[in-house]
């Protein structure tokens, strides 16, 4: 008797094959494409976390929030905030140098340099309403002298596609200094094709310069 | 061929299994990294915050060990910030077991400790950076103190490393306000200046400055106005800055800034229809609804010298350390309980209205440490370490002999000259206490401070080796209030009436201008010349207790002290003329008795003046009145029409306007709670008695006819409750508060009672190493 397989047999092997490889194939398309939003995903938290504690690090290393920036505004104002180019992150940050004997000092030094640092937005698409935002980290350095070193200021892009960031101080009148700075971060995906499944996550933190004035 | 398709066939579905099985594989793999990678990143994330939390809370553990002993430190350091030796530390903060909060017994090098699951250690030194002698009134070189702290939790390891500015305000501060500080000073209708010079001014909740325009919120005749000089900054920690009439002021230079003479506009018009939270609120200090959250501008140019709450100078103190100057104080100073029978424990007479339970008496220590015209009454016990501590009120005058911290669970009543002493041996000019000498043609009234030679000698007292010290490091601590006592001017002006009375009797006994010669004016070596005749000597000097009593209103009926007085003064005439010690001794005597007999004779009972001391007859009101008359004080006895320019005080006599001195850095922690308005206004009773005609006094000055001067400091805690005090009226006097340069420096190095706050100014969070961990 004859135990090889007919055409017939073959057929429907190689048609159940295909359909099993097509499933498998498909399976692993939806796990891929699956896997590939939540990468997606969790890079945009990434990045809000990564900007985040880049700029408490920064706040939480310097000496002085400079007043106005950001403005204080009252707690019912928070909702109505929005990005703009006006709205600044600025503040300073000193280095001592406590090997130089005041004595020794010319007169206008002082034992200390500062960098003026100041976090700002600009619209990628300055035609576009709906432009995403740019987060830029400008940095003034002061010489010993309080005299600003414009030549050696520098700018570097902390970060693009930002769908919402903005900075603001609340009044309260039992804190010195304005208090905390607050600042509202908002990303959302910009490569997915349908709008309505856009990923989007916001976060609002606060945070406390740790120095102050040195003088 | 059969074997091979076999083979074959099998081989495939082997083949598609294991691939698929690879296929699967991989999946699995790929999701259980990619979540695994997640968990550990979030895991190692979770165990970072932790070690840095725990590391920042052993920065706040050393900088709370900072602020309950000055002198903690666990290494010395260099300049580029390596640690060095070990030190010998001390702490004072102990376990919170429900808190999971262990600290490591040691008693030198690194502090060290458990905070729940996580460890911590820290290293504090101060920075050796030389001291800056432009900043007069901080030392650099203890200013700045490293903290490195490492904190632990499972396998993460993070560092904080943050440099301190160590702030020591009841050293640095001329005036500190734990509330709203309020210079408004002075009386409506006139026209006297009070001066605040150096240094900085501080209220954490605001600062108020103006000239009197109100009185109870009415408009008032305008008053004594307020004068800033020399200033470093004004600062306002959580508060705004409210100028209610222009203010003249100077501001000292800094590194990067010159120096800046301005006036300060008025910001603020107070508002006399004001909103309060109630009737009582309003008598209280509070500050009406209208300004009260305001902050009010301030001219840019004046900005780094002014400083309101948008400047985030924020600088709130804790209590000073009262349980460990008791524990020294009985273990190597002075200590006096509540039950204390000593001879220093006296029933302190008090004006109505001020006890808490209606009583005209407190308890109270009197100390007396004596001056160049008396001896006191307190013996410092050898190897003294500095500390008198008493739970009753203390009433305190005259030098300490070192330096010394007083302090009291109560009040401390300042109740006469406190702490400036005369170098009679080295100078003939401080043969009374320290000469209180101005710039020719200046006088108390118009001048800020001394002459300059005679500051000098305050800034000597802190130089090493110093063989004279006309004051030591004085700390002054009340749990309740420091109370300036106007009450006597036997106290008060002891030093200024004493050469006066001296000069009017060699006046008596000789003639006035060999009393000028020889009394008035600095001639030790002269004559006191007496009257030829003895009946007209004897009838001078019964004239002399005529004019200026000891004792009753009628020379005829003289009474005993004055007889025996009159007696030995009328023997002198025997013997012939005197040189200036021996006439200095009777005079001394002399003035003992009128001392002697300002005060009640109840054994064990200060501050009610006798019967005859209540009336305007006795004869120091008429020496002190004379003495004013001699320097040509207009207005004198009368607050009108006065015009400081006319006063003759010769820098070169011993003619010295009345003057209240009290120098010391003064701490005091009770609230504010007396009638006291908000505003350029004249009702504000501050922690004062005396001057008025009551049960504890007589009106023996008027405000431009003496002066209080405070050279040191003032801290105003406001941390702790106290009664409230209804009927305090007192003449206030013109104020000079003045800096003392000597403050950073003298009594410092060591001491671990300092007052201090802690801001940090630079901070810096990285990753450590498990080696440098265990290595620290």
């Amino acid at each position: 008797m004859r135990r090889g397989v007919t055409v017939v047999e073959l057929m429907i092997g190689l048609i159940i094959m295909s359909i099993l490889f097509t499933a498998l194939f498909q399976a692993f398309s939806t796990s891929r494409r699956t896997a590939t939003e939540i990468i997606a995903n969790h890079s945009i938290n990434d990045d809000l976390d990564r900007t985040l504690l880049r700029i408490t690090d920064d706040i939480r290393e310097s000496n002085v929030i400079v007043p106005g920036y950001p403005a204080t505004i009252e707690r019912m104002e928070v909702s109505t905030l929005s990005t703009s180019k006006e709205n600044k992150l600025k503040f300073e940050k000193y280095l001592y140098d406590y090997t130089k004997d005041p004595t020794s000092l010319a007169a206008g030094e002082v034992n200390y340099t500062k960098n003026e640092i100041t976090y700002y937005l600009e619209p990628e698409d300055d035609q576009d309403p709906d432009s995403t935002w740019t987060l830029q980290r400008s940095m003034l350095p002061y010489n010993n002298k309080k005299q600003p070193e414009n030549s050696l200021a520098t700018v570097f892009t902390i970060m693009r596609g930002i769908r919402e960031c903005v900075f603001y101080r609340l009044n309260d009148a039992n804190t010195s200094g304005g208090g905390n700075v607050y600042i509202r971060l908002k990303l959302t995906r910009t490569d997915a094709e349908d709008e309505s499944k856009k990923y989007s996550n916001e976060i609002t933190i606060s945070v406390k310069e740790r120095g102050a004035n040195p003088e | 061929m059969k074997g091979n398709n076999m083979k074959s066939r099998h081989g495939s579905a082997i083949i598609t299994a294991i691939g698929m099985g690879t296929v699967m594989l991989f999946i699995i793999v790929a999701i259980y990294t990619f979540s695994s990678y997640r968990t550990q990143t979030i895991i190692q994330e979770s165990r970072r915050v932790k070690a840095l939390a725990i590391a920042e809370a052993g920065l706040e553990l050393a900088l709370a060990e900072l602020t309950k002993n000055s002198a903690f430190a666990t290494h010395k350091l260099t300049k580029d910030f390596t640690w060095l030796a070990t030190e010998n530390r001390e702490h004072m903060m102990q376990d919170l077991s429900g808190h999971g909060l262990k600290i490591n017994a040691a008693t030198s090098g690194t502090y060290s400790g458990k905070i729940g699951d996580g460890t911590f250690r820290v290293r504090v030194g101060v920075i050796p950076y030389a001291d800056d002698p432009e900043t007069t009134t901080i030392d650099e070189s203890h200013s700045y103190v490293r903290i490195e702290s490492l904190g632990r939790y499972d396998t993460a390891i993070r560092r904080v490393d943050a440099v301190i500015n160590r702030r020591y305000p009841a050293r640095e501060f001329l005036m500190y306000d734990g509330k709203v500080l309020s210079m408004v000073y002075g009386l409506p209708g006139l026209t006297n200046t009070n001066v605040f010079s150096t240094g900085h001014l501080y209220g954490h909740e605001g600062i108020e400055i103006g000239r009197i325009m109100l009185s109870a919120h009415n408009p008032t005749s305008l008053g004594t106005t307020q004068e800033l000089n020399d200033m470093n900054a004004i600062i306002s920690g959580a508060g705004g800055i409210f100028i209610y009439s222009p203010i003249k002021a100077q501001f000292r230079a800094r590194r990067g800034l010159p120096a800046k003479t301005a006036t300060i506009p008025t910001n603020t018009v107070f508002p006399t229809g004001g909103t309060f939270s109630s009737p009582e609120a309003r008598k209280s200090g509070e500050m009406p609804a209208e300004i009260a959250s305001t902050t009010p501008a301030l001219p840019d140019e004046l900005k780094p010298w002014i400083k309101d709450r948008n400047e985030k100078m924020s600088m709130p103190l804790s209590d000073p350390p009262f349980a460990k100057y008791k524990s020294d104080a009985k273990a190597g100073g002075l200590f006096f309980g509540a039950s204390d029978s000593s001879n220093k424990s006296i029933k302190y007479h008090m004006p109505t209205g001020w006890t808490e339970d209606g009583s005209t008496k407190l308890n109270a220590v009197f100390l007396d440490f004596g001056s160049n015209l008396r001896q006191g009454n307190v013996s410092l016990p050898n190897n003294f370490n500095g500390v008198v501590y008493s739970e009753k009120h203390i009433v305190v005058k005259g030098n300490p002999p070192k330096d010394i911290h007083i302090v009291s669970d109560g009040n401390v009543f300042m109740a006469g000259d406190f702490n400036q002493a005369g170098n009679a041996t080295a100078s003939f000019a401080d043969y009374y206490g320290m000469a209180q000498d101005y710039k020719p043609g200046e006088n108390a009234m118009t001048a800020m401070d001394y002459a300059d030679h005679i500051k000098e000698r305050f800034i000597e007292d802190a130089e090493p080796g110093a063989t004279f010290r006309h004051h030591v490091a004085a700390t002054v601590v009340a749990q309740e209030r420091i109370v300036y006592d106007y009450r006597s001017p036997v106290d008060c002006f002891e030093n200024e009436i004493y050469p006066f009375m001296k000069y009017k009797l060699a006046s008596a006994m000789g003639s006035e201008a060999n009393a000028k010669d020889n009394c008035l004016d600095r001639n030790r070596n002269g004559t006191i010349n007496f009257k030829s005749g003895s009946t007209e000597f004897e009838e001078a000097i019964d004239q002399f207790f005529t004019d200026y009593p000891i004792e009753g209103t009628d020379a005829a009926n003289s009474t005993p002290t004055e007889d025996t007085l009159k007696q030995k003064l009328k023997d002198l005439h025997t013997d012939g003329n005197l040189n200036f010690d021996d006439f200095d001794n009777v005079c001394r005597e002399v003035w003992k008795g009128y001392a002697d007999n300002y005060e009640i004779a109840a054994s064990g009972e200060r501050g009610a003046p006798s019967t005859f001391a209540q009336s305007g007859s006795y004869g120091v009101y008429k020496l002190l009145s004379g003495l004013r008359d001699k320097m040509g004080v207009p207005g004198n006895g009368n607050a009108q029409n006065f015009n400081p320019n006319v006063i003759d005080d010769d820098p070169d006599d011993f003619l010295y306007y009345p003057e209240l001195t009290t120098n010391a850095m003064f701490i005091s922690c009770g609230e504010r709670d007396t009638i006291f308005y908000a505003g350029p206004d004249v009702v504000k009773y501050y922690n004062k008695i005396g001057c008025v005609n009551n049960n504890v006094g007589r009106r023996h000055s008027e405000t431009n006819h003496f002066v209080h001067r405070v050279f040191g400091s003032e801290i105003n805690l406001r941390t702790h409750d106290v009664h409230r005090i209804d009927a305090s009226y007192y003449i206030p006097p013109t104020r000079r508060k003045i800096y003392d340069p000597s403050l950073p420096h003298m009594g410092l190095t060591g001491n671990k009672y300092e007052l201090t706050a802690h801001i940090v100014i630079s901070w810096k969070d990285t990753a450590a190493s498990e080696e440098e961990y265990n290595g620290f």
